[in-house]
This record gives C-alpha cells, sequence and structure tokens, in this order.
C-alpha cells in the first residue's frame, strides 16, 4: 500500500499518461492504437511542445512570459509577408528569428535589469506585439504566394517521421543537454530557486534571464514558421491557443523527474496527454468543449499531486 | 519558590525519527512553575525536534506528554496553544508588508462585529507590552521597513500576546544585539518570576549560565546531561555537549606571509562609509567588529561587488579590483559567506550538490559547457566529510538538514575551490559549539595556507576565540581603531566601538 502510494506520487503523472493510452487504444484500437497514429500525435504536438520548450525555461527561472502567443502569429504573418514579397525562405526565416531574438531581448531588458514584474511586463509586449502584428498583416490572413519549398517543413516526412516532428525532437534534445549537463542550466534554476544566493555565488543573473528570454522567443518563433508552412497560411491570431496550452505541459511536466522543477522531458510527458487527449477525444467524436474540460482537470490534478509531495517534506 | 512549585509541564520518554535518523530517543523532562531550563546541543541533537513537538508541529514516535498533571496530545498548534504553550521559532515568520500590530497578531486577531479586525484593542495591547519590555517600537511600521533585530523583536512580542503558562524559546538572540538581549533577559525573568515556566533553546552558553536554573544537554537525540546550572563549569558543559572523543583542539598560530593580498584605500559611500583604508597580507586574519549600521558589512558588500557605488580604490592581489558585481569578485577569487544563509546562501530545495556546485561552475565545466558532475562531487564529498556535514545523500534537498548542518553547506561551497580572499560574515550564527570551534580551526588552517581572512562579527566573544592577527573596530562607518592580538580583549574592543 505504501509502494503503491510512492509509485503514484513519483510516476502518477505517468500512469496518468500510461492510462489514457490504454483507455483510447481500448476503445478504438484500429484507429489510435496503431504507430501511424502516434506518428501522428507526435506531429499535432510538435508546435505545442516546441512553444512549451520555452515555457520551461521561463518556468524554471520562475518568472512568467506572455508573449508566445503573439510571437508565433508574429513570426508566421512576418515570414509569410516576406516570402509573399518575394524573399527566399531561408532568409525570411533567418530575418524573423533575428527579429523575434530582439523582442526577447526586449523582454529579458526589462525584467532583469529594469525589475519590471515579467507577469505584467510581458501582458505589455504581447499586446504591442499583436498590434505590431496586425498593422503589418492588415488584419489578414495570408495564403496565396507562399512558395512551396516553404510547406515541406510542416507537411513532409524524412524515412516516415514527420519533419515537424524531428525538429521538436531535436530540439528537446538539445534543451535537455543545455538545461540538465550544463553550467548554464545549473545557473538557470539557481535563478529560480533564490536569486539572491545564485547572485551571492557569483551567478550573473541578469545575463541569465535574459538569455532565458531570448531563447523562449526563439521557441516561439520557431513554432510559428512550423505552424504556417503546416497550415500552408498565416493568421494575425494563429498562436493564441499555444500560451495556456504550453504552460499547462510545462506546469504538468513538474510533476515528473525533477520533483517540482520545470524540465523538459517532463515537459514532453505534459505535452504528450494534452496532445493525446485532444487525438482520442477527436477520434471518440467527442466535442471539443470537453476536452477543455478534461484539459483542465488533468492540470489540477497534477497540481494536487505536486501540493502532496510538498507536503510530503515538512 | 524556584524549583519548587508545581509540576506544570512533563515529558515521558519521547522519541521521533525521520528517515534515516532518529531525532529524539527516549527522551524526558519535567518544568515547574517559574522555572528556566536551558536546552543546549549541537545541530541535529535534537532541540528544534523537541520545541516543535511542543508546538503540535511534529508528533512523537513514542512518549507521552503531561500539562498541569493530565495527559494532553499535541496533534496541531492550536492545541499548544489551547494549553497555554507560547513560542519563539527559530526562523522568522512575518508577513513582510502587514504592520506591526498585524504580524503580531498574525492569525489570532481581534475582532468586533462582523469580523472587523479591532486594531485599536490591538495596538494598545502591543505598546502595553513594548513599554514592559522598555522597547521602542513603531506600532504601524509594515515589517519589512523594520531591521532584522526588530523583527525579532516582534516575533518575541507575539508569543507574549496571549497569557500563557509555559513559553519555549528557540535561539532568540541569535539576531538580536546586547542590549536588546538584556531587555529580553529582565522581561524573561520578570515573568518567570510570576509562575511562567521557559524552556529556553540556544548555542549561546553564556546566556544559558546567564539565565537558566537547569540545564539539559542533548547529544544525538537522547538526553546526556541534566543539571543545575551551578553544578557544571562552561568547559564540562562543552564537553558534555561535544562528547568526550572530541574534545577542542588548540588553533594553530597564524604567521602573516609578505605578499598584500587586498588593500582598501579612502573607502566612502555617503552616508555609510567614511573614508576605510586597511590591507591584508597573505595568511592574515583581520577581525572586522563593529555594531549594526557601522559599516561592517558594507566593506564586505564593496569588496564582493555587490555595492558598485562608491569612492576609494581596491587592488587584490597587487592588480587594481573593482568588481562590478560579485560574479566578478568570484571569478578574481573573492569568496563571501553572508550573515543571512537562509536567504542569500542557500537554495533550500535544490540538493545539496546543486548548491555545492554554484560558485564552483566554472572550474568544473568541460567542452559545450558540460558540468562535470562525476569529478565535482567526489571533491565535495571530501569538503563535506571534513567538515562532518550530516546527511543522507548528496541528492536530498537542503531543506532536509538541520539548521547547522545547512550552514556546513553554505561554508562547504565556498571551500572546493582556493579562494584568495574569504570574507566570513557573522559566520557562526545559529552554528553550535562543537562546529564553531572547528570553523575557528578551519579559518586558522586557511590562513596558514596563504589566503587572507576577514571575519566580521559583532559577537565579542567569537573575536577573542577567534584570536585573529588584527581586529579592526568600527563606528559609524569609520574606523575607530584596530587592535593587534595580543591587545584584544573585551574592554578595549568596547571603547573603540562606542567611543569615548
Amino acid at each position: 500500500m505504501i509502494i503503491l502510494k510512492l509509485l503514484l506520487k513519483k510516476y502518477g503523472t505517468l500512469f496518468a499518461l500510461l492510462g489514457i493510452i490504454i483507455l483510447f487504444s481500448a476503445l478504438r484500437p484500429t484507429i489510435f492504437f496503431t504507430v501511424r497514429n502516434f506518428i501522428n500525435i507526435t506531429q499535432q504536438i510538435s508546435i505545442l511542445m516546441i512553444v512549451a520548450i520555452g515555457a520551461t525555461y521561463i518556468l524554471a527561472i520562475s518568472e512568467f512570459d506572455l508573449s508566445f502567443a503573439s510571437i508565433v502569429s508574429f513570426a508566421g504573418v512576418f515570414v509569410a509577408g516576406l516570402m509573399v514579397s518575394g524573399i527566399a525562405p531561408w532568409l525570411s526565416i533567418l530575418l524573423s528569428m533575428g527579429l523575434c531574438l530582439g523582442f526577447g531581448l526586449l523582454n529579458g531588458i526589462l525584467v532583469a535589469k529594469l525589475k519590471l514584474p515579467s507577469f505584467v511586463t510581458t501582458l505589455a509586449t504581447a499586446t504591442f506585439l499583436g498590434g505590431i502584428t496586425f498593422w503589418y498583416s492588415k488584419g489578414t490572413i495570408i495564403f496565396s504566394g507562399i512558395p512551396d519549398s516553404f510547406l515541406i517543413i510542416g507537411q513532409q516526412s524524412v524515412a516516415g517521421i514527420p519533419i515537424a516532428s524531428i525538429i521538436m525532437f531535436a530540439l528537446i534534445l538539445f534543451s535537455w543537454y543545455l538545461l540538465s549537463k550544463t553550467i548554464f542550466g545549473r545557473a538557470v534554476y539557481s535563478v529560480g530557486g533564490n536569486q539572491i544566493a545564485a547572485r551571492y555565488s557569483g551567478i550573473e543573473i541578469n545575463k541569465v534571464k535574459i538569455i532565458v528570454f531570448i531563447i523562449a522567443a526563439l521557441h516561439s518563433n520557431i513554432a510559428g514558421v512550423v505552424l504556417v508552412s503546416k497550415l500552408g497560411s498565416a493568421h494575425p491570431t494563429a498562436g493564441g491557443g499555444y500560451l495556456l496550452q504550453s504552460y499547462a505541459a510545462a506546469f504538468l511536466g513538474t510533476t515528473v523527474f525533477k520533483e517540482g522543477e520545470a524540465n523538459i522531458w517532463g515537459t514532453f510527458v505534459g505535452a504528450l496527454i494534452i496532445g493525446i487527449l485532444a487525438n482520442g477525444l477527436t477520434i471518440l467524436n467527442v466535442p471539443y468543449f470537453l476536452q477543455d474540460i478534461f484539459t483542465g482537470m488533468i492540470i489540477i490534478a497534477a497540481l494536487i499531486v505536486r501540493m502532496l509531495r510538498k507536503s510530503e517534506v515538512t | 519558590m524556584k524549583g519548587n512549585g508545581k509540576v506544570i509541564l512533563e515529558m515521558q520518554g519521547i522519541s521521533k525519527s525521520f528517515p534515516g535518523v532518529k531525532a529524539l530517543d527516549n527522551v524526558s523532562l519535567t518544568l515547574k512553575e517559574g522555572e528556566i531550563i536551558g536546552i543546549v546541543g549541537e545541530n541535529g541533537a535534537g532541540k528544534s525536534t523537541l520545541v516543535k513537538i511542543l508546538a503540535g508541529i511534529y508528533r512523537p514516535v513514542q512518549g507521552r506528554i503531561f500539562i498541569n498533571d493530565s495527559e494532553v496530545y499535541l496533534n496541531y498548534p492550536w492545541d499548544a496553544s489551547k494549553y497555554g504553550l507560547a513560542f519563539v521559532h527559530q526562523q522568522l515568520n512575518m508577513v513582510p508588508f502587514f504592520d506591526v500590530v498585524d504580524n503580531a497578531y498574525l492569525g489570532r486577531w481581534i475582532t468586533k462585529q462582523l469580523g472587523v479586525c479591532d486594531k485599536t484593542t490591538m495596538r494598545k495591547r502591543i505598546e502595553e507590552i513594548c513599554k514592559s519590555f522598555n522597547f521602542s517600537l513603531d506600532t504601524t511600521m509594515p515589517i519589512k521597513n523594520l531591521s532584522i533585530s526588530d523583527q525579532w523583536m516582534v516575533q518575541i512580542i507575539r508569543a507574549f500576546v496571549k497569557n500563557m503558562q509555559i513559553l519555549v524559546m528557540d535561539e532568540p538572540t541569535a539576531a538580536l544585539s546586547d542590549e536588546e538581549v538584556q531587555l529580553l533577559f529582565e522581561t524573561v525573568q520578570k515573568i518567570s518570576k510570576q509562575g511562567t515556566a521557559i524552556v529556553y533553546v540556544s548555542h549561546k552558553l553564556n546566556e544559558i549560565f546567564k539565565l537558566c536554573d537547569r540545564i539539559i544537554v542533548l547529544r544525538d537525540g537522547k538526553k546526556v546531561y541534566e543539571g543545575l546550572k551551578e553544578k557544571i563549569s562552561r568547559i564540562e558543559l562543552i564537553i558534555k555537549i561535544i562528547g568526550e572523543e572530541r574534545k577542542e583542539s588548540i588553533f594553530p598560530v597564524s604567521e602573516i606571509g609578505k605578499n598584500t593580498i587586498t588593500e582598501v584605500e579612502n573607502l566612502s559611500i555617503p552616508n555609510k562609509l567614511k573614508e576605510v583604508t586597511f590591507n591584508l597580507r597573505e595568511g592574515e586574519i583581520l577581525g572586522v567588529y563593529g555594531l549594526q549600521g557601522s559599516g561592517r558589512t558594507e566593506v564586505a558588500e564593496v569588496l564582493f561587488g555587490i555595492r558598485t557605488q562608491y569612492e576609494g580604490s581596491m587592488t587584490l592581489m597587487g592588480k587594481p579590483f573593482k568588481p562590478c558585481n560579485p560574479a566578478d569578485a568570484v571569478s578574481a577569487g573573492v569568496a563571501l559567506v553572508p550573515e543571512d544563509r537562509m536567504n542569500q546562501g542557500l537554495i533550500l530545495r535544490h540538493s545539496i550538490l546543486d548548491n555545492l556546485a554554484l560558485p564552483n561552475l566554472l572550474q568544473y565545466v568541460a567542452k559545450f559547457g558540460y558540468f562535470k558532475d562525476r569529478k565535482f562531487r567526489s571533491n565535495a564529498i571530501n569538503i563535506m566529510k571534513k567538515l562532518k556535514v550530516n546527511y543522507r545523500k548528496i541528492e536530498d534537498s537542503v531543506e532536509l538538514l538541520s539548521g547547522g548542518n545547512q550552514q556546513k553547506v553554505v561554508l562547504s561551497k565556498w571551500l572546493v575551490k582556493n579562494f584568495v580572499l574569504l570574507i566570513f560574515d557573522e559566520p557562526t550564527v545559529g552554528v553550535d559549539v562543537g562546529a564553531r570551534r572547528y570553523l575557528y580551526y578551519l579559518i586558522h588552517s586557511l590562513a596558514i595556507k596563504g589566503h587572507g581572512i576577514i571575519v566580521i562579527s559583532s559577537d565579542i566573544e567569537e573575536m577573542i576565540e577567534i584570536n585573529p592577527n588584527r581586529v579592526m573596530v568600527m563606528r559609524e562607518g569609520a574606523i575607530s581603531g584596530f587592535l593587534q592580538s595580543e591587545q584584544i580583549d573585551r574592554g578595549r574592543i568596547l571603547k573603540l566601538c562606542y567611543g569615548g
């Protein structure tokens, strides 16, 4: 009994993931439980996961960044606009990366150097960027004139694996290494744990925070590019849903692997739970609003598990 | 009436274990009306556990508790309060933006109809208590605007808000000035004469001898001594606390080398520091003594790059030294063990290993920023062995360790690498007798290896016990004098400190 309790506490979120998979497999074995569908799921969650990687960094330094959705939309519209006006896809992507890097830098400087509260600050910069996006796109959807070579990113596969999934896994591996194996990762977690102690230990906390905001902005940027390529069109509010879902994934992730801390593989489990729920419920023809209700309930459950574990310590 | 009154509290055969440790092993004690007992022991000996059991925070695995001859079960903090137990805990528990009154009455606010707080009545009561303490305090001030020592006074006042028959104090004086300690003791003695029984937990043996009637020594969770304070000498008590097998070692005498580690010239900050000039050579231990606000902490903050707005100049190892932030200072070889270890020294929920690694990241970096985990781990374990840190696994989070062991971890993190200049700001606040002796020994052995050491302290006993090469006494931001090691005594230090 005690062992079961311990297992539940430590791996509760993983069990939840497993439970969902078993449930859907039992209900729709021929459609859900297939290699094809799982590959499909990795593609479906790729954009969410890329944004959520950024959220993981932000949570690791105990800050907030509410500008993800705006960056995703902006990057999409900006890249599409440039390509439509005849600029090569690679150059368009590079230019958008440059701008988003600047935007992340701005967020970082406002929060780290000017010590503004990150929640409100990024809400403001997000609103600002949203306005720019509408101004740039004149509020319309861009779809004609996007070159086919660009659509490969979001729509084609290599050796049966979608390119979007490959990009996602590459970014996961990169951030896993960066956060858990390097001195930069240690610096990041120390800033989140206790900034004063980190500073007194010789960590340049402002630099760390600024870099984290840049990394987060770049991930949202990449997500925006993949999104446009997948849809074949760019909409000025296309990124809307990714903000809360990415934090949901990252929060779910704090309950697995690295206890109480945001971590990449945990975030991946979180994104999988959200993605599989959406996938499975769609297969079952469950109305969309029920999917939101389930997702909300799962996040609350995960937070309760986390709280239980905390009270164990004292 | 002392010691002859009726028994108020009786604890019988109390035991408590935590994963991997037996925190208390069959401890019994009795407490009579108007009696003051002192509980001493090293960090991790079980003192705080005992207090927390009385407070209803922990539940004992075994044992019974009687109050006024009837058995009680202290399962929750409000149970303890129901039986007239009041506490001054080791940590400050305050809501920063609440004022003094709200904090003193936290969770026990007196209300009028409809749950409206009766501020007037509460304020009057607090002011009465302040008056009986001879302590002046602006009760409308948000607590975060008060100095740490004033916040502690509020923490103590909080215990007095309700009528109590037993007062339990766990290291209440760690952050108080000498005068405030005096005020506190007078008040405690007054209420004990009125019949309140007092349990006083402290590392400061002077206080124990001054205040208590009876002394209880805990070691490794067991009661190893109990007796009237007249029956035992200070040295005997220290041996009881640390155990026969670990008697005191004699400090090696530190010899000053030729090379200068650091030179500080005409350091000034408006309203904080006035033309502070001193130098430190290799192997030298410099004590810095001063009251709060004397500028002692500011000197350390400038050297460590925390304060960057100042006039004057500094050198380190013969080169100009102007750190813009602590990172500069650390990479130049300056270490600071800060005063407020909980907030400035540790990341409580992170592992011991992660905490130890922080100042040493750049020494253990390989290609692609990789942190050499294994290599660091073995070095870290070595240091902790030397410091006798009591821990289970290096992956455990620091918050699982006892207070003293946490402090040893803070020290350990600065000892993995060889720093040129080590600054200790109040190094032994809250550290037990055994660890304190060991720390002094360590300071001396670092000096022998040629490090330059600055020890900042407001504890005169500590200054004398460390026996530094020189003591620099500060007053109102300026140096009021230096004392060579053979001149160091209480009278001279106080004279320089208060002037005249």
